[in-house]
């Protein structure tokens, strides 16, 4: 036994140390503290009681997010069941939101700016604050969308699948939420800044 | 990132926009983040941003996105 290639110690303490992350991670899915809460909560849970199956392979907190996906999953599921996303106010419209933002001719009606160095936005605390401002501000739909994507990580035929939608649809409500996003953004700070 | 940028004749760039407006490019740069493009997809996309300022700002703004989501994700340490 190598004692210095043993795998990351799992302790309570350091698996309360990712809480935060984990908490963040859950909230930008399911926008619900309460949900998100109960998801990380699982995760814990989960974690200390499986601890022999962590192989150290992964880091520990790759290990932590790839429980935390599952139980998202869960809270999400329940979610629906519970209360669904009424239709209506986001869905349908998503192409004529998208169609919004462009010309007859294809052309932008207002072509997006240069953001100039995304570093310097990055180190700026009150950049961060602005974007998930903006995040929260996304349809509930296409932002539901987009997280699975771009949080989660999933494959388009995983989100599909799980949202129940088809692949035209979901490819339209993830440029849709890109554009939103991008809309937000370039209004509350890259429009400001110069 | 920083090729000479030469004018290319109207005719040129009448034929690219024709073939790929702003619209159906945004719609391309979106989903280069979800999927690999064909061949001749990402031919007309490179056509085109060469030529379009506006979309080559999106295109740049995607990926400032993509950063940001990371950077809020991991912000604690």
């Amino acid at each position: 036994m190598n004692s210095e290639a043993s795998p990351e110690a799992i302790s309570t303490a350091s698996i309360e140390s990712h809480r935060n992350y984990l908490l963040r991670y859950a909230l930008l899915q399911l926008r619900d503290q309460g949900a998100a809460e109960d998801a990380v909560q699982d995760t814990l849970l989960a974690a200390l009681q499986g601890a022999a199956r962590f192989s150290g392979k992964s880091s520990l907190k790759t290990w932590l997010t790839g429980i935390l996906k599952h139980k998202i999953i869960d809270q999400m599921r329940r979610q629906s069941r519970e209360q669904p996303l009424v239709s209506g106010d986001d869905e349908g419209s998503e192409s004529e939101a998208v169609d919004a933002l462009f010309l007859e001719d294809g052309h932008w009606r207002q072509p997006p700016s240069n953001w100039g160095d995304p570093d310097k936005a990055l180190e700026n605390k009150a950049f961060i604050e602005v974007f998930e401002q903006c995040a929260k501000n996304m349809p509930a739909k296409t932002a539901r969308a987009f997280m699975m994507r771009e949080v989660m990580e999933l494959s388009t035929d995983e989100i599909c699948k799980e949202l129940e939608i088809s692949t035209t649809n979901c490819w339209v409500m993830l440029h849709r939420a890109r554009l939103s996003l991008r809309e937000c953004l370039e209004l509350k700070w890259f429009g400001k800044q110069s | 990132m920083t090729l000479p940028r030469i004018k290319l004749p109207m005719l040129v760039r009448r034929t690219i926009v024709k073939n790929l407006n702003c619209k159906d490019v945004s719609v391309l740069i979106s989903r280069q983040h979800d999927q690999l493009l064909t061949t001749g997809e990402r031919f007309w996309l490179r056509l085109h941003l060469y030529i379009c300022n506006g979309c080559r700002n999106f295109a740049n703004n995607m990926q400032v996105i993509r950063a940001a989501m990371k950077h809020y994700l991991d912000k604690d340490k």
